[in-house]
């Protein structure tokens, strides 16, 4: 059963000026159920544009999003509730807060949603543990907590509102390595849990191809592929041409078999690459 | 070119009512054509230390000398910033005009260069970064990796003996982590610039001649990029990602296959892969 559909849809910016853009041309697709999906593309791909869509943020000019096969605005009264089921976290989140305690802020989507007191208790203290964020930093302020920190309150405050697809738009940019490990666990722990949709914008590919069911690329308002990640990442030359590229290990097997003219079976992940090398050894 | 001699920075915290010391004792010297990288964790003192290269903070104790100026010397503080010039993390901070020429000539006119002299330095260093085609076009138009190489153009057009790097590419997309650091070591190669560089990332380091590590304010030791890879400990210490070609190393070998040498560099490691399975000759 599909929980998002999306049918011919499309957004164009700057409508009817001479800067008019289309963000997103015709496109098609179906997300179902307790699927991760990651989405891959070149910057202005319209990769961002496509997750406000879905989330209700902004209008298509054409086409439907169906949410559980419900067009979400066929009444535009429910919009609201959208958004409180697909949850979206922006690019650098963080400069978003405002609350003056972590509590504050990720409570916020709860209270709005109209929860009572103690339940929104616990959905703050069940979101904050899944961004393994401690309940000693209730009570401090947001702004004095690390980068790493403060991206996670960002997201638990998504979180909290239990969507039934949450959309992370770069989770894991501009911050080290070991808080971007932190959030993709978290992530993961998340579906494990819940089995809810996750749909993942990222340009690191590694991440993508560890963590996604299904891939979508995309390439100037379009949707040029939508497929499982082994098969996205062995047309390695259509990527490279829109800018994009393949984990690094795909990089290094293709040219073993290559060399060792070896049939090609494209391999995305680090233990696949382990078990490939030692199948070919006899 | 730079030599920190016993210096030390503290910053009063008014929480606890005591000094906090950012930096302790540090002595360094950093030589001429140099491509030095410092490598710690957040919050180790990094950024803080680069700063005291040029003077943007001046030690509580301790002296730093720059191409024979001391840092303290108030009367040379213009001099020694147009010798050490720096590049941020964020691009967009560092951007101060709405033309890109004028952006990069906005150091130049504040020394009072002739306007002849600064047009053909300021062609030269878009030029450099390869950036001269867009000397017109508006900065809010441009890529992230883009916006980063004017602002390396700026400092470039002073012509600077070394140049800070702290955190060039965190904030850029795989693209513009690219044509950054190319434009590094263009710089490195062709105009013999003393280079020091803040990362996080493990590919940007290959270049280096020597990789700083610090850790809690202290330079804890000096190695060099190879020592890096080698140690698994250092990897951990310093939050570092291993890249997939070095935990291939590592699972390979906990299968009982040993490659000959660690590297984050994909063609030596299938390379070395195509060697191993060729001498297993069983295919």
């Amino acid at each position: 059963m599909s929980v998002i559909r999306a049918e011919n849809l499309f957004y164009c910016y700057n409508k009817g000026t001479s800067f008019e853009r289309c963000g997103v041309k015709d496109i098609n697709l179906s997300i179902e159920k307790g699927q991760i999906i990651g989405v891959i593309g070149h910057t202005g791909s319209g990769k961002s544009t496509l997750a406000q869509l879905f989330n209700g943020l902004i209008k298509p000019d054409k086409g439907k999003v169906l949410l559980n096969d419900k067009n979400i605005w066929e009444d535009f009264a429910d919009i609201r509730q959208v958004h409180f089921k697909v949850g979206l976290t922006f690019q650098y989140p963080e400069h978003q807060m405002f609350g003056e305690t972590v509590y504050k802020d990720i409570a916020f989507g709860p209270i709005n949603q109209g929860l009572s007191g103690q339940e929104v208790d616990i959905r703050v203290l069940e979101a904050m543990m899944f961004a393994k964020l401690g309940p000693e930093l209730l009570n401090r302020s947001p702004f004095d907590l690390s980068g790493g920190e403060k991206r996670r309150v960002a997201i638990a405050g998504i979180i909290a509102m239990k969507p039934e697809v949450l959309i992370l738009d770069e989770p894991t940019a501009g911050l080290d390595p070991v808080s971007k490990e932190g959030i993709l666990n978290s992530i993961c722990e998340y579906h494990r849990q819940t089995g809810n949709v996750i749909i993942f914008i990222s340009h690191v590919m590694e991440d993508i191809a560890r963590i996604s069911d299904k891939v979508m690329v995309m390439d100037k308002g379009n949707l040029i592929m939508y497929d499982a990640p082994e098969n996205i990442f062995s047309r390695r030359e259509e990527l490279n041409k829109m800018g994009l590229e393949v984990p690094q290990v795909t990089k290094i097997i293709n040219k073993v078999h290559n060399k060792l003219d070896i049939k090609h079976k494209c391999v995305i992940t680090v233990d696949g690459a382990v078990e490939d090398i030692i199948e070919n050894m006899c | 070119m730079i030599e920190l001699r016993n210096v030390s920075f503290s910053a009063y915290d008014e929480e606890t009512s005591q000094n906090n010391y950012i930096l302790k004792e540090i002595n360094l010297n950093i030589y001429k054509r140099e491509f030095v990288v410092i490598l710690g964790k957040n919050g180790s003192g990094k950024s803080t230390l680069v700063k005291h290269f040029n003077g943007v903070l001046i030690p509580t104790s301790g002296d730093v000398v720059a191409d024979g100026i001391n840092t303290k010397d108030e009367d040379k503080f213009c001099e020694i910033r147009q010798k050490i010039g720096m590049v941020f993390q964020n691009p967009d901070n560092q951007i101060v005009s709405s033309v890109v020429e004028e952006d990069v000539a906005f150091g130049l006119e504040n020394l009072g260069i002739p306007r002849r002299e600064m047009v053909s330095l300021v062609d030269n260093a878009l030029k450099c970064v390869g950036m001269y085609d867009f000397k017109k076009s508006s900065p809010n138009m441009l890529s992230g990796g883009q916006k980063q190489r004017i602002a390396i153009a700026g400092v470039l057009a002073m012509n600077p003996e070394c140049i800070v790097f702290d955190e060039p590419t965190s904030m850029l997309d795989p693209e513009g982590r690219k044509e950054v650091v190319d434009t590094i070591q263009n710089l490195k190669k062709g105009n013999g610039t003393t280079i020091v560089l803040i990362t996080h990332n493990i590919e940007e380091i290959f270049c280096a001649d020597r990789v700083i590590i610090m850790d809690s304010g202290r330079i804890v030791s000096e190695v060099t990029p190879y020592e890096i890879l080698l140690d698994k400990n250092y990897m951990r210490m310093l939050g570092l990602k291993a890249t997939q070609s070095i935990d291939l190393f590592y699972k390979l070998a906990g299968r009982g296959i040993n490659l000959p040498f660690l590297t984050a560099d994909e063609d030596k490691c299938a390379d070395m892969i195509v060697e191993f399975l060729e001498e297993k000759k069983c295919r």
